[in-house]
């Protein structure tokens, strides 16, 4: 729950509410926040927990669009630069590479330089000899090798890093709550109603605007207010895998396609993606086929792909625009790829005639900040505020100083220190404390992704930590190679303890183990259908944990 | 030339080296890494086995009375076990709730418990993955009338460990009580708090003791003036890997040999039988004959069976396996089809043909998680399948 | 936050120095394999006793995953790893985690991060040098031998140089040669080169069959494939045993007792000049040096390799060395090093199985307990002595089965180590002492100098190399240890 709001209250106000926590509601958020201007985002599960956090992690520099889609090109290049700058703990500026294989058309290669040159983009071509040096287990056979500015980006922190940021600045936020109904009184809305998912209670929101920031649900969220919107669910999937593989963003050089981009992330490597046209925001169970196509695509770039271990597959839906109505029987419906990725604003007044109504959809994680300035600038319109946007050149989070670093180290293993920094910020500062105090709380309860035990009772004690999931989205708990087989039945009793959330044994052990499962099911084979076996051993034969149907969903 | 050469160093395939050796059979076991009992909780499933035989096709319905007969040799194996044909005994899980299991060592035995109004739970400090307020509320949950108490010790001994906060594992404290100056400092601990007791009924609860592995520590305990239960621990776990040093040491006593740290990369078949088992130790491949193969390497976990993403292959000797039409469930901890995977066999656990049902190979054997057709999570049963099918093949040999 | 990405930058370039070596890249070392159960640590003798040792999948698979994203271990982390391979042994997913470990001391020694301070450096220099140690040793070894055994020079040299003054240094003897000595053999003129091989020893049968019937062609060939006869239809069959430092400083009476039996069943034995297998370079972390040693030996071994005679070791570090290490060091014969090395038990097991070990055994009334080295248990290849040995009449062996000794090389010789080493071996002292008091066994049989030296030691034992009961079956003499 956020700052300022009484517990139990169930009537809120503010100017502007915010439906979706997603990287465009926090960045609204935060904008706003900025402006002095008083926002609300409701939130129906976790923040980040939907597309924001289902896809590759690419901070893209603009080139994959550079032949298609130049505008969106030119913002990629910029917001890239912007987030580089503000968001430095959110990403790693990993460099990408365009490389061409045999069989790609020589064409697009001479488009895309000069698409690169005219958005912007620097380019430095690579001798193949130092590419292969560089990357080893690059295909042999690559012909051309190009190096752009693309960069590896979480989308959890950098969601929950926009949130903290607008709540320093007096911006609020309620997770799982859910909108039912943008209210309306006449032409204007007057806020929001629906209920809270952990309590069943209801609640309403009074404000003069609604920001409708619901990515994949933004028809739907609309449609309550009687506004229409056209958007196109497409489903991603995307492969973890194990390791990294590469130490940069590749790309394949040719018309961007499915399964042809591969980024280092943390200590995995995300291969992404497919292109499906779903009737459903929430049909994001990747399936075995579209596991199986990345497979056979990947391998053009990878060979040997399929004997690289495949921790998770995970697909996210993006919402796409159709922008142009007009050119609508332009393109194959089926083809999500071929709808513009720029995004779009719509006042529902200048559309429908509903005022104090804002929807902001299509775009991609890269141009987030872009779409929330460009959102609050009209929000600030309507509201006559005059203060300037703020948020390309204020950071995101205050640098920590270097002794943090050192006090770390002296606490922790090397590389646990150093994850956690990452993780943290200054905030580690709480964590260490508590190190200082027991140093038992200084061990590893995640082995794979080395985090401790003071920072997960950090993440539990957090008032925004409903679930072991919500936990897991701020800490990587769970999310290296054993895939939570060890972590589970380690962090579930400081869970139980903060706060007394949870019984033990109850639903919340076996709702993680198959919220885990779901990634798991698609790619079950080789070393993961081992740890399957191991975890199996563990909480159905050593802990004889039951799944009765009931407790499942 | 060996008599036996069994593929895999788990309980099947060691019960089948025991029973070989004892046979007066010289047996060669070539094992990966450490079996998979270092990671089991010490106690033996054998599940509800009239039921289970009645499904077609379950190892059960092809070992028949075997089952029992192997229970009956393993506790001649392990004296330290417990256990009765027909009656589930009760362990506590780390978490400490109650779960059955047919065959345990005595200080597993939760039994003690259901009669006790006063528990100590033993809290040794920095016990690795052992969470005392857990284990407390459980207990309590399960003995409502009893009075649940927390006893902390905090060793000197492990001052070093406790100073950098670093866990220890049960496997470190179990060997500290083993030593002299740890049955000293249980003796001490169990006197004082018998001289604290309330009431005639108390039990303790004493997590990372594990007697079984050192006869001086089941000793003391047996004079103990109440009841100790001690608890199945997380892995890699002190009772499993006691149970595996019990079955290994019998092995090697009875003359067997134990090739540990290079598994066996495939067999030679030559015109029907399997003849050489091709060992990759280091620097070259090494070849081992022998008369009779048995395969007990251990289904998915062991490696016996590997999945990619397009096929599933046994790994030794290339042989058909059942694979089920469905491969997973969505509940994780429900019933999982791929479990089912494995070769098909006869009653003599020859290998099958799963479409013809014709006999492949006369001198191979093929056992444990190998064998199609169950699931030792669902079924419970991994305990007695394993077992009894190492303990048929010994005897086949 | 810059700074971050700097240090990324200059790791990946090291990783992909090491990652084009195909041998030890990532796939090569089996990360992915690992399922994280645990095992490794559990098992091992160093974690079990000293928890600032983080433990081998701490070290290996887990920072490995970290290496690759450009994380480095703290330096330091890896010091009380003691190469004992128990981790890979028991791994049941076949991770290279030595491997792993190994290449993180390499990449701390070449970044000079994982530098110790100036002192025990120079103790590391010297232990890591066990060869030129027993040059010394050996030149005048009762000399040595007093002076190492003086109380004021153990503590001049724990004070110095940290060398533990209780830690049971193994004595020096004879340097491990033989009166007959046989011409400096040269690389086979048919190869055109004229370089010679140093001092080249040669046993058996060398004076009639020497130079010339090296010069066969490079025919790969197996134990049975080189029976050949000469005119008086003795066996021409010819192996290179490399003795290693142990026996060739410290225990030169083994080497003939393993020559001795070699001969008995028919081989004629070279013994080049070779140096140090490279081993306790490695574990001191001069990496460098250990493949000079290691191309300097291949060098030797290269003309015999290329004839398919085997490589005899009967240290089992020394043959793990030349079975593991040698075929990823870039030289002349590194490709057949490892498939032509045997352990001798190995050796003579492989002849046994083909009918041609001689097995004219006297009775030997020897009642033993086998200690199984770690880094024989590490080649993956059973235990052969114990076979072999169970072929003697009257020999009862018995498997010890308690884990590591504890020496570990020149470990237990540091002083901080020291304790450690005994606690590490605490297990298997206690059964040795437990079954010569219930008079289970009388002696410890065991491959491996330094564990027969630290059994000793932690034991007070007897214990011997299982060669020797072979010896004495084969009516070359007798045992001391044995009777």
């Amino acid at each position: 729950m956020g700052q300022g709001l009484e517990k139990g209250s169930v009537r809120y106000s503010a100017q502007v509410v915010i439906i979706g926590g997603g990287a465009t509601g926090v960045g609204i958020l935060r904008d706003l926040s900025l402006r002095g201007i008083s926002a609300l985002l409701i939130e129906q599960g976790d923040l980040a927990h939907g597309t924001s956090s289902r896809f590759h992690g690419l901070l893209h520099s603009g080139a994959r669009y550079a032949v298609k889609d130049p505008i969106s090109a030119a913002e990629c290049i910029q917001e890239n630069a912007i987030l580089k700058r503000i968001a430095p703990n959110c990403l790693v500026p990993t460099g990408g590479w365009f490389v061409q294989m045999p069989g790609d058309e020589m064409d697009y290669m001479e488009a895309w330089l000069k698409g690169c040159q005219t958005a912007n983009i620097p380019v430095r071509e690579i001798p193949v000899q130092e590419a292969l040096e560089q990357e080893p287990l690059l295909a042999k056979d690559v012909l051309r090798v190009f190096e752009v500015p693309d960069a590896a980006v979480d989308g959890f922190k950098l969601v929950w890093d926009n949130a903290k940021s607008a709540r320093r600045h007096g911006g609020r936020y309620l997770t799982y709550h859910r909108v039912n109904e943008v209210l309306r009184d006449g032409e204007r809305v007057a806020g929001v109603q629906g209920e809270n998912l952990l309590t069943g209670e209801a609640f309403t929101v009074d404000s003069l605007i609604v920001v409708n920031a619901t990515g994949a649900w933004a028809d739907r969220v609309a449609a309550t207010a009687g506004a229409s919107l056209d958007v196109v669910c497409d489903k991603g999937t995307l492969l973890a895998f194990n390791r990294r593989l590469f130490q940069r963003v590749i790309n394949r050089l040719r018309s961007p396609g499915d399964g042809d981009i591969f980024v280092p992330h943390e200590t995995i490597t995300i291969l992404g993606t497919t292109s499906d046209r779903v009737d459903m925001p929430s049909d994001h169970q990747p399936t075995a086929r579209e596991v199986q196509r990345l497979l056979d695509l990947g391998e053009t770039l990878l060979p040997g792909i399929a004997g690289k271990r495949v921790i998770r597959a995970f697909a996210g839906v993006r919402p796409l625009h159709r922008e142009d109505r007009e050119l609508a029987g332009s393109f194959d419906e089926e083809e999500g790829r071929e709808v513009s990725r720029t995004f779009a604003v719509i006042d529902h007044e200048a559309e429908e005639g509903i005022k104090g109504f804002l929807s902001v959809v299509g775009g991609k994680f890269t141009t987030y900040r872009l779409m929330a300035e460009k959102a609050s600038d009209w929000v600030a319109g309507k509201l006559g505020e005059t203060a300037p946007c703020r948020t390309a050149e204020e950071p995101l989070l205050p640098a920590f100083p270097e002794h943090l670093r050192q006090e770390a180290l002296a606490l922790l293993p090397c590389a646990a220190a150093e994850k956690m920094l990452e993780r943290l910020g200054q905030e580690a500062v709480a964590v260490l404390e508590r190190i200082r105090e027991d140093p038992g709380k200084g061990q590893l309860l995640c082995e794979c992704e080395m985090v401790t035990v003071a920072e997960v009772e950090k993440a539990v004690a957090d008032p925004d930590a409903h679930h072991l999931a919500d936990v897991r989205r701020k800490t990587r708990l769970g999310m290296g190679t054993c895939q939570g087989a060890f972590c589970t039945y380690r962090a579930l009793p400081l869970m139980w303890r903060e706060g007394e959330k949870y019984d033990p044994l109850g639903r919340e052990l076996v709702r993680f183990l198959n919220q885990r499962w779901k990634g798991i099911r698609p790619i079950l084979w080789g070393e993961q259908l081992r740890e399957t076996e191991f975890t199996r051993a563990i909480y159905a034969g050593l802990l004889d944990l039951q799944d009765n149907k009931t407790i499942t969903e | 030339m060996w008599d036996g050469l069994v593929i895999g160093g788990g309980i099947a395939g060691l019960m089948a080296g025991i029973r070989a050796q004892e046979r007066g059979k010289r047996v060669l076991i070539v094992s990966e890494g450490t079996g998979s009992l270092a990671f089991a909780s010490g106690g033996l499933d054998f599940g509800t086995v009239e039921q289970l035989r009645k499904i077609e096709r379950h190892p059960y319905a092809l070992l028949g009375e075997t089952v029992e007969e192997a229970f009956a040799y393993f506790l001649q194996c392990c004296p330290s076990y417990h256990g009765a044909w027909g009656r589930t005994g009760m362990a506590l899980t780390p978490l400490g709730t109650l779960r059955a299991a047919d065959l345990l060592p005595e200080g597993l035995d939760a039994s003690p418990l259901t009669h006790a109004n006063r528990i100590v739970l033993v809290v040794p400090e920095g016990l690795k993955d052992f969470f005392p307020e857990v284990v407390k509320a459980n207990l309590q949950k399960q003995f409502i009338s009893s009075n649940i108490q927390l006893k902390r010790i905090r060793l000197k001994e492990f001052a070093d460990w406790q100073a950098i906060g670093k866990p220890i594992p049960d496997t470190v404290y179990a060997k500290f009580w083993c030593s002299e100056q740890g049955r000293e400092t249980l003796k001490n601990l169990i006197g004082e708090i018998t001289r604290k007791m309330v009431s005639d009924s108390e039990t303790l609860v004493f997590p990372g003791l594990h007697a079984a592995a050192c006869p001086e520590v089941e000793k003391i305990l047996a004079q103990a003036p109440l009841p100790v239960v001690e608890m199945t621990s997380f892995p890699p776990s002190a009772a499993g890997q006691a149970l595996y040093d019990r079955l290994r040491g019998r092995f090697k006593a009875l003359g067997g040999e134990l090739l540990i740290g290079s598994g066996v990369e495939r067999v030679e078949v030559e015109s029907g039988q399997a003849r050489r088992a091709i060992v990759k130790s280091k620097g070259k491949e090494i070849s081992f004959t022998a008369k009779v193969f048995v395969l007990a390497t251990g289904g998915f976990f062991g490696r016996g069976s590997v999945a990619s993403s397009t096929e599933v292959r046994e790994t030794v000797l290339g042989l058909p396996l059942y694979v089920p039409p469905e491969w997973s469930e969505s509940r994780f901890l429900g019933e999982q089809p791929y479990a089912y995977t494995g070769v098909e066999v006869d009653h003599s656990l020859h290998p099958c043909d799963p479409v013809t049902g014709k006999v492949l190979l006369e001198n191979v054997f093929v056992v444990g998680r190998m064998l199609a057709h169950w699931d030792p999570w669902v079924g419970h049963c991994g305990g007695g399948v394993s077992l009894s099918s190492g303990f048929l093949a010994g005897g086949l040999l | 936050m810059n700074r971050r990405y700097v240090r990324r930058d200059g790791d990946r370039q090291a990783d992909n120095k090491l990652n084009l070596d195909p041998a030890r890249g990532e796939d090569g070392m089996h990360l992915d394999a690992c399922i994280k159960c645990g095992a490794c640590t559990a098992q091992c003798p160093v974690a079990a006793v000293y928890p600032l040792f983080p433990g081998p999948k701490s070290v290996g698979p887990d920072a490995e995953r970290l290496r690759l994203e450009g994380i480095a271990l703290a330096p330091g982390c890896l010091a009380y790893c003691t190469n004992c391979k128990t981790c890979e042994v028991t791994c049941p997913s076949g991770v290279c985690i030595t491997d792993m470990i190994l290449q993180v001391r390499r990449q701390e020694q070449e970044a000079g991060t994982g530098k110790a301070i100036c002192r025990l450096g120079m103790r590391d220099h010297l232990l890591g040098r066990a060869e030129y140690l027993g040059r010394l040793g050996t030149l005048w070894p009762p000399l040595a031998n007093t002076v190492l055994g003086w109380k004021i020079t153990r503590r001049l040299l724990e004070k110095t140089l940290g060398i533990s003054a209780r830690a049971p240094l193994p004595r020096y003897g004879r340097k491990f040669r033989t009166s007959d000595i046989a011409p400096v053999v040269g690389k086979t003129q048919s190869h055109g080169e004229t370089e010679s091989y140093g001092e080249t020893e040669r046993y058996g049968q060398s004076e009639e069959h020497g130079r010339g019937k090296t010069e066969h062609g490079c025919r790969k060939t197996e134990p049975s494939d080189r029976v050949k006869t000469d005119r008086k239809g003795r066996s021409t069959q010819k192996v290179v045993y490399f003795p290693g430092c142990f026996i060739s400083y410290n225990d030169e009476a083994t080497g003939q007792a393993v020559v001795k039996v070699l001969e008995h069943n028919g081989f004629e034995v070279i013994v080049p000049g070779f140096h140090c297998c490279g081993v306790p370079l490695t574990a001191n972390g001069r990496f460098r040096e250990a493949t000079a040693n290691a191309q300097h030996n291949l060098g030797l071994m290269q003309p015999y390799l290329e004839q398919g005679i085997p490589v005899i070791a009967s240290c089992t570090s020394c043959g793990l060395a030349l079975k593991e290490d040698y075929p990823r060091v870039s030289a002349p014969g590194a490709q057949r090093i490892g498939a032509q090395t045997y352990d001798l038990f190995e050796f003579l097991w492989v002849l046994h199985e083909r009918g041609e070990l001689r097995k004219d055994f006297r009775e030997v009334q020897a009642s033993l307990a086998y200690h199984a080295p770690c880094h024989l248990k590490a080649q993956g290849i059973g235990t052969p002595s114990v076979r072999i040995l169970r072929l003697i009449p009257g020999v009862k062996i018995q498997e010890l089965d308690a884990g590591c000794c504890g020496l570990s090389g020149s470990f237990a010789f540091k002083a901080e180590k020291y304790e450690l080493s005994l606690q590490i071996g605490s297990t298997l002292f206690q059964r040795v002492q437990g079954g010569v008091k219930e008079k289970a066994f009388q002696a410890v049989a065991t491959e491996c100098g330094g564990c027969q030296v630290q059994i000793e030691h932690g034991s007070g034992a007897p214990s011997l190399n299982p060669v020797w009961v072979l010896y004495q079956a084969y009516g070359l003499g007798i045992s001391s240890a044995i009777g």
